[in-house]
Order: C-alpha cells, then sequence, then structure tokens
C-alpha cells in the first residue's frame, strides 16, 4: 500500500456522495440569502427548520469523524519512525479508537434525529488537512485546529441538548467533547516536542493551522456571536491547552472571516441588483 | 485474636507455580521485541487500510482494533528495559526477512475491492499466530520469574482473542458467493506459505522446538 | 374542475420544472381527498435552499394556498436538483392539513402563521402519520425528532406522538389538548416567528 492517501481515493459505499465545490460557489441562490433574515444562525429548537438544520449539522459531524478517523490512521502508516516517534503514532491509534467510537455515537445520534447514512453530501476538507506530509504540520492541521473546532462544535450541540432538553444528545456530546480535549493536548504536546530545536518549523506548523482555521470560520460558521452556528468554547479550548491570546487571535479571525462573508454577500446583491436593471 | 507470629509458608497450597521456564532473560527480550515490531505493523497498517476500505462496518472496527495492537506494542516497549534491553529499538526488530518479506504481504493489498484479502492477513493468517506464539510464551515461560511478561501477554491474548472473532465474524459476512471463498483461500494458502518461509512471529522455534519421538528399544 | 397554480412560473433560479409539480399536487390533492373544484395555489420560495426548508397550508376563501420553500423540494444529494420524491411526501403532508382545514374539524384553526410551534408539530404528525398509511415514504423517526422538539424529549411526549401518528381523525381542539398535555402550549409564542423563512 502507498503512503499519502489522497482525499480522492478516501473509499465510500454507494450511500455517500461528495459535495461539488462548483454546486456551492455558483448557486445564484447564495448571495440572495446571505441578504434575508434566516432567524439566529445559533442552534435553537426556535429557529426555522430547526430540526432539519440539526440533521444537517449532525451528518455533516458523523462524516467529518469518518475523516478523523482516517486521517489519524493515515499518520500510523505514512510516516516512518524517525518521521514520526512511537509515543506520535500510539497517541494517533488512540485517537482511531476514539475516532471510531464518535463514528457510532454519530450514527446513533443520526437515528435519534431521523437522519441517514449518506443522507447529505460529504465534504472532504477535513481530510484535506491531514494529508500534509510533515507530520508536525498535519499534528497542527488536524490536532489543533480540526480538533479544535470539533470542541467547538460539541459544545454548542451539547449546549442545544441541553435547551431542547434533549438528554441523549447532551450525554454523548459531552462524552465526545471530552474526547476532543484529550487530542487537542496531543497536537499541542506533539507541536512543542517535535519543534523544540526548530522554531522555523514551528511557525510554518502555526501558520498551517491558521490557514486550516480560516477555512473552517469561512462564512462566519464559527464565531462569538448570534449570526455565527458554531460558538468558540473559549473554556473548554483554555483546559485543551489554548492560551487566552490563541483564543483571542481566532476570534479575531472568526470575525474577520464574519464580516468578509457579509461583504461578500453584499457585492455579490449589488452585482444582482446591477445585471437586473441591465436586462 | 489473630496470632500474628505464626510462621506460613510463602505458598498458598493452591499456588503451583514453578520456578524453571523455558526462557532465560536474554531469549524472553528477543522475543519481547520481534513481538514489538510484529504488533506495530500491525497496528500501523490497521490506521491505513481504514480510509481504503469502502464497507462502514469494517472501517470502524479496524479503527477500534488500530488501537488494541498499538498498546500491545507498548506494553512489549515497555517490557523490553525491565528485560536489561536499555535500547529498546535495538530489539525492536523482525525476526529475520522471510518475516519480513511475510509482513510486507500482509501489507500490501490496497484497492477499495480488497478488504477479503486484507482481512484474511490479519484475521485469518496472522491473528491466529499471534494467539499461538503468545500462547506459547504464557505456557513455557516461568511463572515466577517472568510474571510481568505473563501479565501482559494475559492482556494481549485477550484482545487477540476478540478482535480474531471480530475479524472472522466480518470475513463470514464478506465472503457470500463460492468465488469468494476461493479468493480468500487463496489468499490464505498464499501468506501461509509466507509465514512457513519464516519460521514464525519469533522466528524457527516460535513454537519451540520440533519435538522428535526417541524410540527405546 | 380545479383549477392548479404554481409560483414561479417558470423557475429561473433552479430547474425546477412546473408541470412536474402540478402532476405531484393533483397526486397529493386526491390522495388527501381535496374535493373538485377547489383552487390550489402553490408559492415556492425558490430562493431557499436546504436545510432551510418549511411549508404552510392555508385555505383562504376557500382556496387552498400553499407556500414552501424550494429547500424542500432539493435533492440533499445534488444541490439545485428536484427531488420528486422529497416533493411527493411535502406535498402529501400538506394537502392533508389543507384538507383538514376546509373541514369543521379544523374551522377554528388559526393560519399557519399564527400556530405555536407545538401545534404545528403535532398537527404535522398527524398528518404525516396518515401520508405514511396511504402509500407514502414518511420517515417516522424524522417526524418523532420534530415532535420531539417541540413537545420535549418525554414519555408524555412520546405517548402523544402516538397517538398523532395513529389517528385518523384529530380535530383542532384535540390538537390544543395535545399541546397542554406536553406542555407544549405552556411554552408560549415563539420567539423568532414562525413564517420567518416566509418573509423576505
Amino acid at each position: 500500500m502507498k503512503k499519502m492517501l489522497p482525499e480522492s481515493e478516501l473509499a465510500r459505499d454507494e450511500r455517500f456522495v461528495r459535495t461539488n465545490i462548483e454546486d456551492r460557489i455558483f448557486d445564484p441562490r447564495g448571495p440572495r440569502i446571505a441578504q434575508r433574515d434566516t432567524g439566529p444562525a445559533r442552534m435553537g429548537v426556535d429557529r426555522p427548520a430547526a430540526g432539519e438544520r440539526s440533521r444537517s449539522l449532525m451528518h455533516g459531524i458523523f462524516v467529518g469523524e469518518i475523516q478523523a478517523l482516517e486521517g489519524a490512521g493515515r499518520t500510523c502508516y505514512d510516516f516512518d519512525d524517525e518521521a514520526a516517534p512511537f509515543q506520535l503514532k500510539l497517541d494517533m491509534a488512540r485517537q482511531c479508537w476514539d475516532e471510531s467510537r464518535h463514528c457510532e455515537i454519530s450514527v446513533k445520534l443520526g437515528d435519534h434525529m431521523g437522519t441517514e447514512i449518506g443522507e447529505y453530501t460529504e465534504s472532504t476538507f477535513l481530510f484535506a488537512a491531514a494529508c500534509n506530509p510533515d507530520p508536525v504540520l498535519r499534528l497542527c492541521g488536524v490536532n489543533r485546529a480540526l480538533e479544535g473546532l470539533a470542541i467547538d462544535v460539541f459544545n454548542s450541540m451539547k449546549n442545544f441538548g441541553n435547551e431542547s432538553g434533549d438528554p441523549i444528545l447532551e450525554f454523548c456530546e459531552d462524552w465526545m467533547l471530552a474526547d476532543e480535549v484529550t487530542h487537542v493536548k496531543m497536537g499541542s504536546d506533539w507541536l512543542r516536542r517535535l519543534t523544540a530545536t526548530d522554531p522555523e518549523r514551528r511557525e510554518r506548523a502555526l501558520e498551517f493551522q491558521r490557514t486550516v482555521d480560516a477555512i473552517f470560520n469561512l462564512g462566519g460558521f464559527r464565531g462569538e456571536d448570534d449570526e455565527n452556528p458554531i460558538q468558540l468554547a473559549r473554556d473548554f479550548r483554555r483546559l485543551a491547552g489554548f492560551t487566552d491570546d490563541e483564543n483571542d487571535s481566532l476570534a479575531a479571525l472568526a470575525r474577520e472571516s464574519t464580516e468578509q462573508a457579509r461583504e461578500m454577500a453584499e457585492a455579490a446583491t449589488a452585482a444582482l441588483q446591477t445585471s437586473a436593471q441591465g436586462s | 485474636m489473630t496470632e500474628t507470629s505464626k510462621p506460613r509458608a510463602p505458598f498458598t497450597p493452591w499456588d503451583r507455580r514453578e520456578l524453571p521456564g523455558l526462557f532465560a532473560v536474554d531469549e524472553s527480550a528477543r522475543r519481547v521485541g520481534n513481538y514489538k515490531w510484529a504488533e506495530m505493523r500491525l497496528f500501523e497498517v490497521l490506521g491505513g487500510w481504514v480510509a481504503t476500505i469502502p464497507e462502514l462496518d469494517v472501517k470502524l472496527v479496524l479503527g477500534r482494533h488500530t488501537y488494541h495492537h498499538a498498546w500491545h506494542s507498548e506494553l512489549w516497549h515497555k517490557r523490553l528495559p525491565e528485560l536489561r534491553e536499555m535500547n529498546p529499538e535495538r530489539l525492536t526488530v523482525p525476526p529475520n526477512d522471510a518475516f519480513v518479506t511475510f509482513m510486507d504481504a500482509i501489507r500490501e493489498p490496497e484497492a477499495p475491492e480488497l478488504t477479503i484479502e486484507k482481512l484474511v492477513g490479519v484475521y485469518r493468517v496472522l491473528i491466529p499466530r499471534f494467539i499461538a506464539a503468545y500462547t506459547y510464551h504464557l505456557n513455557g515461560t516461568s511463572t515466577i520469574t517472568d510474571a510481568p511478561t505473563i501479565r501482559s501477554l494475559k492482556f494481549a491474548l485477550q484482545d487477540e482473542f476478540d478482535d480474531w472473532r471480530d475479524g472472522e465474524m466480518l470475513l463470514q459476512a464478506l465472503i457470500d458467493t463460492p468465488e469468494k471463498v476461493e479468493r480468500a483461500g487463496r489468499r490464505q494458502v498464499e501468506l501461509e506459505k509466507l509465514y512457513l518461509a519464516s519460521g514464525g512471529i519469533a522466528g524457527a522455534g516460535t513454537l519451540g522446538e520440533p519435538v522428535e519421538e526417541v524410540r527405546v528399544s | 374542475m380545479t383549477a392548479i397554480t404554481v409560483t414561479p412560473n417558470p423557475f429561473t433560479l433552479v430547474p425546477y420544472d412546473v408541470a412536474e409539480i402540478i402532476s405531484l399536487l393533483e397526486e397529493a390533492a386526491a390522495l388527501a381527498g381535496i374535493p373538485s373544484g377547489v383552487d390550489i395555489a402553490l408559492t415556492v420560495d425558490e430562493e431557499l435552499f436546504a436545510p432551510l426548508t418549511g411549508h404552510m397550508s392555508d385555505v383562504v376563501d376557500g382556496r387552498v394556498v400553499l407556500w414552501i420553500s424550494g429547500g424542500n423540494f432539493e435533492d440533499n444529494k445534488r444541490p439545485c436538483r428536484f427531488s420528486a420524491a422529497q416533493a411527493r411526501v411535502d406535498l402529501s403532508v400538506m394537502m392533508l392539513r389543507a384538507k383538514d382545514r376546509l373541514s369543521e374539524d379544523f374551522a377554528a384553526a388559526p393560519l399557519d402563521a399564527q400556530l405555536l410551534r407545538g401545534e404545528r408539530a403535532a398537527w404535522d404528525t398527524y398528518a404525516a402519520g396518515r401520508a405514511r398509511r396511504r402509500g407514502i415514504d414518511v420517515r417516522r423517526p424524522r417526524q418523532l425528532y420534530d415532535f420531539r422538539l417541540q413537545h420535549g424529549f418525554t414519555n408524555v411526549a412520546d405517548a402523544a406522538f402516538e397517538r398523532c401518528w395513529q389517528a385518523e381523525r384529530v380535530t383542532w381542539q384535540g390538537i390544543r389538548e395535545i399541546c397542554k398535555e406536553t406542555g407544549a402550549a405552556d411554552r408560549g409564542p415563539s420567539k423568532v416567528p414562525v413564517d420567518l423563512l416566509r418573509r423576505k
């Protein structure tokens, strides 16, 4: 078996369909919706289509967990013992088990919410971050950026479970949250150990993490305002080893992304209006 | 009142452990190093395969088993310094080149349609041999002097039995045509021949020296 | 003779086919037993996409007036593409609710925009259960989750769901009693307008 598996080769059964990114980018409805009030983005039983939006997010979490499992598994395999120390691989193997359980939990939660495997499309952005050929960058992208995002997502879901009085959702998300804090700690620990004598590599890794963070802030998906569906979980992030400075800069990055998304939507709407007047 | 000064035997009457064992410290360490090497190669490939396997149930089981074998390799890694090997990497080696060839063959399938070949290698060839090698070590080593190895062997064996059962059941569910029976059989024969050539996970004598019948005239 | 109209006609943002939608509406109307001669007007908001879904069924001046998000018709696996299977489910539920409104049983029910979320979830369940028994591929777990979100994750709520799902006849008064029983009535009006997606 070859080392470094591209995301296009991720094996799936026929239920799974990949997101076609062009479909999203060129969807003419996007800019129009961005200008409409579709209610609070933050999860809640009062917001429009609360059930459907929760199912869609749950399915996104499920496919994300599959890719996290695959990413951790590839880190066990892709590197020789010099590039990735034995103990690092042990941590990744442990993460495989955790992500495997998260997949199982997500499937059960999907059943609980009334969705089915493969009901929504799968984006493979997450695995793409797990394809970096430098194990330190991969660890930063996956264990710090993506698993950090998972902390935010699970905390938001847990709060939604609490608010909606759904004990199953709240219970499961709390358990997964505990695992994710551990995974982020692993990432922070290995970043420190592997770059102890190589500050330039550390900076490259942190830059890669910022890039991945920015991708997942895109369009205001995550932040600290009501217009962000996923809320930054500062307390759990602190527990996972992120400093206050890191959390502040991530929050600033998130605000920037939200603002950019708003500007893009306004520009697109203006362009649509101009073209409508011209026609 | 309990009589505290009355002497008691150091071994309870039902404790039948004996001092003699088949392995000296060096031999036990050599075997443990081989186990660690093989468990490492196994957990790495299980992790690598997860992304190449389309069957969701198999994918998730392999994710779990990846950790089991990583944990075994960690147990052996920690045991090596206790067996006087202060540089565990020195003994983390395959027993011979033929065993490397065998493990390379186990790890070779990649395509998504080769799940049966992947699972046969692990669950019908390699893991039953782990069970055999660990059982031999468990039964042969000194129950008093090598007790820490025995404890680790028992933990590992419990996982091996459970994982073997998981894998075998997955295979039985996947092998649903006579053609697949043949595919699985071919793969097993091919790998068993390579294993035979290597002598085993710990090389020749993995399961002890061949016993020859002594004729008494 | 029943007049069926679909707005917009034609669709400009998504490639939905008006003739196909009209055909599905006729099918749903027949399934629900909408009397001949009752006109049906469906407005599809083609700007909305999944998962921004929702639909409403009212009767205004004897006409069935329906509104639905374009997201309800959208194939989740192929954005912008029409899914006849999904449309069939939602149109059946909508039409069964419209039929309810045409009867005395629901004469006192306010317009959909004024319903409490709990009332709406109970009524949807009543319609979805009937659609299921008429051969429509409604997914019960999805309906149950949506019901629980508004009525609670409790044994009382689940028992109420079961009654709504199994019922062949419920009245508006019955829907209100169910909301009292589960506590959904005590939640009061939603902070977010229930017809927010319908407002442009």
